[in-house]
């Protein structure tokens, strides 16, 4: 079986860090990492040597990453290991430092992301199984055959997918770690390069370099450390799966989501319209409309009308991506899934500046990784 | 083009035939436990129920379909792939979904639900080798 997170005692967020999110540069990666962790650490007003375990969400960088970056903390000998889960690698760190944290084994744990962009192949593509398009589908026009049969059942338009770019990047223009922060105009992204179908460059994610990291503390940590009690957020449940063969095979993402948000939800005790705030996979825009309805948001083709109402803008039903998402905040793979993790902690104690949600109690993180896995969670105010 | 030939050479021999060089056949698998059809054909096991061994049977799949979606794409990073081209998502009579590229350089003759079928079509040479026939769908002729 696999225990929900309520079975087990009270995990809180404590403190978050970033560095920002920004192109590939010459910064070596612990200089990523470190700024990220100080800062978590100062955002918890704890010391290093109160960290007990370290799971480090990394995809790209190599083996063996994370004792060579945090030993220039001072090194405490606790135990620390990468976590590689493609783009749910950061997701899937903080999950099992959360479980570690809610089932006794160490009482303060820290996720982490770190990575840099390389040119390293997908495992799946060494399998020995191959496919007849002879390598001509790459991520974005795997979304792009999503985008077409999507328009074709629900009469959508191509602007009703550039809506959510519009929207992401003018969140992610109010955010100080966001890759992009400046906001476009729907005829800014309609008239940008073309990529795949309907989809231009502004509504694809950057991949480049950053850094984010969550401290998750038990009860008695919290206690004893004298941390702020008002600015913990409890993790409220942690849900993960993977794909299957589903009758409509190639919307595996959106019937994984389906799923995988159904039992973080209800793990959770609440219901989709409860949620104030939500992170998710907008690797592509098309992805957050698709989300939105495998997620009970929204009615299946009803995404884009109440998108074009402001429904998920910050202030509006519920704000979607109100970090910038990945379409503006950006995607450096191992981070992305701890900086959700920041953004709902940053939203549910009030302290998201420009970009809070007035109000927010109840925020959702969901990450979709290629290979294919989901990784959802759920937070509330302590 | 010149007429059908069954001497054509194949990119991919492993994936699929041709046996009059004109129609063809994707190589699948099929199941015997669960009934799951399934291409590419492999042996490792049943990607539904996990059946593995003698259970698992060749078969050869007719490439008639029904397009499910389709996607011109703009670029591409690979220097040994030209774009434009058009990919095309369809979902075979026989079962599997599979997307390949289309025939079609334009994607104003297509639209969702059309029928398609599949085509060797000459992949473009590499350094001057012979021509190889790739799998391509095109829209069926009506």
């Amino acid at each position: 079986m696999n225990a929900p997170l309520s079975k087990f005692r009270p995990a809180y967020v404590v403190g978050i860090g970033l560095h920002r999110y920004q192109h590939i540069s010459e910064t070596p990666y612990p200089v990523l990492g470190l700024a990220a962790v100080r800062e978590a650490l100062a955002d918890a007003r704890i010391e290093w040597p109160a960290v007990e375990s370290v799971y480090h969400g990394t995809a790209l960088l190599g083996m063996a990453s994370t004792r060579v970056m945090l030993r220039h903390l001072g090194g405490t000998g606790i135990p620390m290991q990468q976590v590689e889960n493609a783009s749910a690698s950061g997701s899937t760190a903080f999950r099992l430092a959360t479980y570690e944290v809610a089932t006794g084994v160490a009482d303060v744990a820290l996720a982490l992301g770190v990575d840099k962009p390389s040119a390293r192949p997908l495992a799946g593509s060494q399998t020995g199984i191959r496919g007849i398009e002879g390598g001509r589908i790459v991520p974005f026009t795997h979304f792009a055959l999503l985008a077409q049969r999507y328009m074709d059942r629900h009469n959508a338009t191509s602007e009703d997918f550039a809506r959510v770019a519009v929207k992401n990047h003018g969140n992610g223009a109010h955010n100080k770690y966001a890759q992009r922060q400046q906001a476009r105009s729907l005829v800014d992204v309609l008239n940008d390069p073309p990529i795949s179908g309907p989809l231009t460059r502004l509504q694809c994610c950057p991949v480049g370099e950053g850094a984010a990291a969550v401290i998750v503390a038990s009860g008695d940590a919290i206690a004893r450390l004298g941390i702020e009690r008002a600015r913990c957020v409890r993790v409220l449940s942690s849900a993960q799966r993977t794909e299957v063969v589903y009758a409509e095979s190639s919307n595996f993402d959106a019937e994984l989501t389906r799923q995988t948000t159904a039992q973080a939800i209800a793990d959770a005790g609440i219901a989709p319209g409860d949620l104030d705030v939500i992170e998710l996979h907008d690797a592509f825009t098309v992805e957050e409309i698709f989300y939105l309805e495998a997620m009970g948001i929204a009615a299946p083709g009803e995404a884009p009308a109440m998108l074009r109402a402001g429904a998920f803008d910050v202030g509006g039903d519920v704000a979607v991506s109100p970090s910038g998402g990945l379409l503006a905040m950006g995607h450096p793979i191992g981070p992305t899934g701890v900086g959700q993790i920041a953004e709902i902690a940053r939203q549910l104690r009030g302290e998201a500046g420009v970009r809070q949600h007035e109000g927010a109690k109840l925020g959702l993180a969901h990450m979709v990784g290629v290979g294919a896995v989901c990784v959802v969670h759920v937070l509330g105010n302590a | 083009m010149s007429a059908a030939s069954a001497e054509r050479e194949l990119s991919h021999p492993d994936l699929y035939t041709s046996r009059d060089g004109a129609t063809v056949e994707l190589l699948g698998m099929r199941c015997g436990v669960c009934g799951y059809v399934a291409f590419p054909r492999q042996r490792y096991g049943c990607e539904k129920c996990g059946a593995t061994g003698a259970a698992l049977a060749d078969v050869d799949l007719s490439t008639d379909g029904r397009l499910a979606s389709y996607a011109t794409v703009h670029m591409h990073q690979a220097k040994n792939i030209a774009a434009p081209f058009v990919i095309g998502e369809v979902v075979l009579d026989a079962g599997p979904t599979v997307r390949a590229t289309m025939v079609e350089s334009n994607d104003d003759a297509l639209e969702v639900g059309a029928r398609v079928t599949g085509r060797l079509y000459p992949a473009p040479s590499v350094d001057g080798a012979a021509t190889k026939f790739e799998l391509r769908f095109a829209r069926a002729a009506s």
